[in-house]
C-alpha cells in the first residue's frame, strides 16, 4: 500500500511556469515567501514540489534576501 | 578587456539621514571612479522595513548598485563601505561574466529598473502629491 495521500504526482511550479523561474530572485521576497514557513524556514522540496534544480536556486537567493535583511533568518525554538 | 557585471546592495542607517546616503553615494562613485569602472545604475530604495533589528535598527535605507567592473573594483567598493560609518551592511553579487563594455547595451540596461525601484519611486511621487 501507498502511503502517499492520493497518486497525483506534484510538478515543479517553476518548471511548468517560465514566468515565475524568471522571478526568481533575492530583490523579490514577496515570491519567496511563498517558499517559507512562517517560522522562516525554507519549505522542504517534498512538501512544495520543486525540482531538485530550482530548489538549490531558491535556497541560494533565500539565503541573499536574508543577508540584506529582506527575509527573517530562521526563528529560534522548534 | 573583459569585465563583469555586479549589482552591491548597502543598508544604511536610518539614523543617518540625507547626509548618510549623500556620503555612501560620492564613496560609491568613488570606488567605481578609482578602478575604472562603468557604472550602469544607481538606484534609491528609500527606508525599508527590515525583517530583523540590525544595530538596534528595525529599518533601514537601501541603496542598489550596478556596475561593469573586475575584482578590483568590488574590493576597493567593499573597503570604502567598511570604513563608512554610516553603512550596516552591504552585500555583492556577480551576475554576468566576461562582458565587453564596448558592446555593452547601457540605455537599455539603465531605463531597466528593480521592481522595488519602481515601488518606491511611486511611493515617493505620491507622497509628493499629497504635500503640494
Amino acid at each position: 500500500m501507498s502511503r502517499k495521500s492520493n497518486g497525483k504526482k506534484k510538478t515543479c511550479p517553476f518548471l511548468s511556469d517560465p514566468q515565475l523561474a524568471a522571478e526568481l530572485d533575492y530583490k523579490n521576497p514577496e515570491m519567496l515567501k511563498r517558499y517559507v514557513t512562517d517560522r522562516g524556514r525554507i519549505v522542504p522540496r517534498r512538501i512544495s514540489g520543486v525540482c531538485a534544480f530550482y530548489q538549490r536556486k531558491l535556497a541560494q537567493e533565500i539565503k541573499r534576501a536574508r543577508a540584506i535583511g529582506l527575509l527573517p533568518y530562521a526563528a529560534k525554538g522548534v | 578587456m573583459f569585465m563583469r557585471k555586479y549589482e552591491t546592495i548597502v543598508l544604511i542607517s536610518p539614523d543617518s539621514g540625507d547626509e548618510g546616503v549623500q556620503k555612501v553615494t560620492t564613496r560609491l562613485r568613488e570606488g567605481m571612479a578609482t578602478t575604472s569602472a562603468k557604472e550602469i545604475r544607481l538606484e534609491d530604495w528609500g527606508v525599508k522595513r527590515l525583517a530583523y533589528e540590525l544595530n538596534g535598527n528595525r529599518r533601514s535605507h537601501y541603496l542598489y548598485l550596478l556596475y561593469l567592473g573586475t575584482n578590483k573594483t568590488v574590493a576597493e567598493v567593499e573597503r570604502l563601505m567598511k570604513i563608512t560609518e554610516a553603512v550596516m551592511k552591504y552585500q555583492t553579487v556577480v551576475l554576468e561574466d566576461r562582458i565587453d563594455p564596448a558592446q555593452f547595451d547601457f540605455d537599455t540596461e539603465r531605463r531597466n529598473l528593480t521592481e522595488i525601484a519602481k515601488r518606491a519611486k511611486a511611493k515617493a511621487e505620491a507622497r509628493r502629491e499629497v504635500q503640494a
